[in-house]
């Protein structure tokens, strides 16, 4: 089907690329030159294409694998933090209301009987001043109480600690909070003032601004967890330790109105560090089965790199399987195109040369018949000259005669005219002598038609030979005398070849042979002129005939120059000549040896160069059946 | 019977046509015949002949080569050529080999053939032989022998006219002439019959072909008027009618074929040029070249004739004619 296609593409452009000329290429459409070019660049295109689209598939792929991951991660990690978040809430939570339980403690242990009163005590001190003074902005841009505030608050502080009981108080406190998890103690009046704290400096302070202060203030506890790296404790300075700060609302006992804050410091650190190990533990594993997540993903995409490579390479071999299909059979088409065109080219030359073979064997028809009319012309011209000449001769001659006669018939007329024996005559003189005829003259008036007569003998020979040369009065094929034709044809020959050259017959009796006789006697013609020809200077063409074994023999010899060894072989060929250009053609033979095989017989020849050649036509009798109807 | 006025040798190897030209020619000349060349020049060895008749084609010999052989054998005797149809190449060799004096067609006028041979008979009788020809020694031999032809110097004086619209023919003639000999061109037949008329001419050359028209008007005016001008004609495988009147008319004294060879143009030239200064010599002479007057057809008076030419070779211009007395002879004046 392929083949069909091409070859179908192939003879449309062929028919349209068609040129005339022999061995002249035409711009030729090279199919397998330009399906190589197209068929490369489009699977080359095609391999590309794929190899472009899996690599998009493949980053693709890994984009969808690493958002995977990510996600994971993300899980994970919120789920850590998470984890810690609660864990710390949980703690924060559990240690307020520890705290706020212990407050309530502290509260019912020492409020109504040391704190209120210390409490009362430090509330009388005003602090207004101190509080009218200006905050300043600090680096962060908070409102921030300035030096001399601080200084002022410094002072009240140290008025508190100046205050009776105060060393008592301290502890009485610090001997409830002995071996405990508080670390510290601060007690807040209702203006924010720091009216007591373990940390004696802190003594003064104003925490009206605190969040933590102004939700206690209103009856909630605030707690929040810190890290404090240095830590001033009941019993000494701490390092690096996790603390909750809580802010606690102190109600009067029995009530519930606030009457005092508590800040209170409580030490999470070994909790807080198990929180800590437990996120850590889970962050390690989260970490690590995102190691094996990353390796899996990792070894996903090469799989899938290596699948798709091996797709590739399948579909690419796939392709280049195609393409050697396909040129195999382009190239096939293109050889079958290839030959049918030479194939064509050589049927064109052979037409061409079989034209001009044609044309060449008119020619040369044409010519060696010119040359037989000018040899014919020349045969009647010279009877024809004689002829006229006598003629006129012998008319020229008649009038004398006439002059003669009519003398002889004055003189007759006169005779019988007048009776008695003797005629007396009275002529002019002149008269009579004008009669210069002689008896004799008759007689070569008679031998001079005689020649006439001859004359119009050969004239008529010559007619008949020509008729029974060409025999176009008789039908194409007949039973026909060889030895008739030779004849005619030694007779025309003799007018075509120069006098120097003899022609010999000698002819055996022949049976009657069923034969186009106007082409044998063109071959037998063709044969004598040839070997006249061949004769330089005297010879001699003999032409001879016989009967033999069954075959009419027709022998034309001559004592001419022969043939050349290197000739011989080639005698019979197209085109091939000895002669110079305008003599001869080169296709005589040829066309003799034709039309003498068509009649079943063939042409021999022997030659010795420098004594001459002897042509031999053999036709054989019985075996005529097959007849030619023209050369 | 009255006095025969020529001994006639006629040749031909077919009997009934010397019978026939017995009869014709018996009454006024002495009449021999011989059927081969063989025969023939044997007759001319015994015998003082006059005219001689040939038949071109002869078994082992051509009429040609015949009286080839003929012209050195007994060079007084006028030659005349028969034959059956007109061979070009015969043609051009009874000229140039054999020098015949007519070349007559078969068959032959009654009237005309015996009037020619009493013709050539007066003139033979009354001339002396012209210089017997160097053995073998013609120019085509020459060339075809390879032998070095260049070498040949001309040394006349007289002048030579080309005529012809051949540009190759001129230079042709230039070049064969050397400079001793003045040559003059002419491209048409105008201004060769101003040419001719101005001065004296040598050797006329002349394309057989110029324009429409043919050679052979010219030729055959200037032969009549100048009888001691020769002329040498370029045939070009032509007309044989054309050629035959060239020489019957024209006694052409060489035709060059075509395409000629610079040697053999130089060796004619030579020997033309040779010819002319012995037709200057000798009268007599002169007179074995003379030429047939013009066939009825053609019979106008030589002005008429030239007027004609000039007008076919250049229909548009005024004619600028030659004085009538320079061009008008009688014909007459030719066999003086």
């Amino acid at each position: 089907m392929w083949e069909q296609v091409l070859r179908k593409i192939f003879e449309t452009s062929a028919t349209g690329a068609r040129l005339p000329g022999h061995r002249t290429r035409p711009g030729r459409f090279r199919l397998v030159r330009y399906f190589i070019i197209a068929g490369v660049g489009a699977f080359v295109l095609a391999a590309m294409v794929l190899a472009w689209q899996e690599r998009e598939q493949r980053i693709f792929f890994r984009r969808v694998q690493d958002h995977q991951r990510e996600f994971v991660i993300q899980l994970q990690s919120d789920f850590a933090r998470r984890q810690d978040e609660v864990a710390r809430r949980d703690l924060l939570s559990v240690h307020e209301s520890g705290n706020v339980n212990l407050t309530r403690l502290l509260a019912n242990a020492l409020w109504d009987s040391d704190i209120a009163p210390f409490v009362a005590k430090a509330q009388a001190i005003p602090v207004g001043h101190c509080h009218a003074l200006p905050d300043v902005k600090d680096v962060n841009g908070l409102a921030a109480p300035s030096i001399q505030k601080k200084a002022c608050f410094a002072n009240i502080g140290a008025k508190i600690r100046a205050l009776a009981g105060f060393d008592a108080l301290h502890a009485k406190v610090f001997d409830a909070m002995k071996k405990s998890t508080v670390f510290k103690i601060k007690v807040y009046d209702l203006r924010g003032v720091t009216v007591y704290s373990s940390d004696h400096n802190q003594i003064g302070d104003d925490k009206s601004s605190n969040g933590g202060w102004q939700s206690a203030v209103t009856g909630k506890p605030a707690s929040q967890l810190s890290h404090r790296d240095q830590f001033g404790a009941f019993e000494g300075v701490l390092h690096d330790r996790d603390l909750i700060e809580s802010y606690l609302p102190v109600m009067a006992p029995g009530t519930d109105n606030v009457v005092g804050v508590f800040e209170v410091y409580s030490d999470v650190t070994p909790f807080l560090a198990q929180i800590k190990g437990t996120t850590d533990q889970i962050r390690a594993s989260a970490a690590s089965r995102q190691a094996s997540l990353e390796e899996v993903a990792a070894r996903n995409q090469q799989e899938i790199a290596s699948m798709a490579n091996t797709g590739l390479l399948v579909v690419i071999s796939w392709l280049a399987l195609l393409f050697a299909v396909l040129f195999v059979i382009v190239h096939r088409a293109e050889r079958l195109l290839r030959a049918q065109e030479e194939e064509r080219l050589l049927r064109a030359q052979e037409e061409e040369r079989e034209h001009a073979r044609q044309q060449l064997a008119q020619s040369e028809k044409m010519a060696s018949l010119g040359q037989m009319a000018a040899g014919v012309a020349h045969q009647l011209n010279t009877p024809l000259a004689f002829s006229h000449s006598n003629i006129d001769l012998v008319l020229q001659q008649l009038e004398e005669i006439e002059r003669a006669l009519q003398v002889a018939s004055r003189f007759a007329d006169i005779v019988r005219r007048t009776p008695g024996d003797q005629v007396v005559f009275n002529l002019a003189r002149s008269q009579v002598e004008s009669c210069n005829v002689r008896p004799e003259d008759v007689g070569t008036i008679r031998e001079m038609l005689g020649d006439v007569l001859h004359g119009l003998d050969q004239m008529s020979e010559l007619v008949t030979h020509l008729l029974n040369f060409t025999r176009l009065d008789r039908a194409r094929t007949s039973e026909f005398d060889i030895n008739k034709g030779l004849t005619t044809v030694v007779y025309i020959a003799r007018s075509v070849i120069p006098g120097r050259v003899r022609v010999v017959e000698a002819y055996a009796e022949l049976p009657l042979l069923r034969c186009n006789a106007s082409l044998l006697n063109q071959v037998f013609l063709n044969l004598i002129s040839n070997a006249a020809q061949s004769i330089e200077g005297a010879g001699t063409v003999t032409v001879r005939s016989r009967f033999e074994r069954g075959r009419v023999q027709v022998e034309i010899a001559d004592t001419g120059s022969g043939i050349a060894p290197e000739v011989l072989p080639h005698i019979f060929d197209n085109y091939y000549t000895t002669k110079s250009e305008g003599e001869g053609t080169g296709l005589g033979l040829t066309i003799a040896r034709n039309i003498v095989r068509n009649h079943g017989g063939d042409i021999e020849v022997l030659t010795r160069v420098g004594q001459g050649s002897t042509f031999t036509v053999w036709l054989p009798v019985a075996g005529a059946q097959a007849l030619p109807k023209a050369a | 019977m009255s006095e025969k006025i020529g001994k006639v040798l006629c040749v031909d190897d077919e009997p009934h046509v010397l019978r026939a030209l017995q009869w014709l020619l018996n009454r006024e000349f002495e009449v021999h015949t011989a059927t081969s060349a063989q025969e023939g020049l044997r007759l001319l060895r015994g015998h003082d002949f006059d005219v001689v008749v040939s038949d071109q084609r002869m078994p082992e010999v051509t009429g040609v080569e015949f009286l080839r052989q003929v012209r050195r054998v007994a060079p007084r005797a006028m030659r005349i050529l028969l034959t059956g149809y007109a061979d070009l190449d015969a043609m051009v060799r009874s000229v140039n080999e054999s020098e015949v004096f007519r070349f007559i067609n078969k068959p032959w006028d009654i009237k005309e053939l015996p009037r020619m041979i009493a013709e050539a008979a007066q003139i033979a009788r009354a001339s002396t032989a012209p210089p017997v020809p160097p053995q073998r020694q013609d120019a085509a031999a020459a060339i075809a022998l390879g032998q070095q032809v260049t070498t040949v110097v001309l040394h006349v004086s007289e002048n030579i006219l080309v005529v012809g619209d051949d540009p190759e023919v001129h230079t042709a003639v230039n070049q064969a002439s050397g400079d001793s000999v003045q040559v003059r061109h002419a491209f048409d037949f105008d201004d060769a019959v101003r040419m001719l008329n101005e001065c004296p001419v040598g050797v006329i050359v002349c394309d057989v072909q110029v324009g429409k028209l043919d050679a052979t008007r010219l030729v055959r005016l200037m032969k009549a008027k100048y009888p001691e001008t020769v002329s040498v004609v370029f045939s070009d495988q032509n007309d044989a009618k054309i050629m035959m009147t060239l020489i019957n008319q024209g006694q052409v004294y060489r035709f060059i074929p075509k395409p000629f060879k610079p040697g053999f143009i130089r060796i004619v030239l030579n020997a033309a040029l040779k010819r002319h200064r012995e037709l200057l010599d000798s009268p007599a002479l002169r007179r074995r070249f003379a030429v047939e007057p013009a066939a009825q057809d053609t019979a106008e008076s030589p002005q008429c004739d030239v007027r004609l030419a000039v007008v076919t070779a250049t229909p548009r211009q005024p004619i600028p004619m030659v004085p009538a007395a320079d061009v008008a002879f009688s014909a007459a004046g030719v066999n003086q």
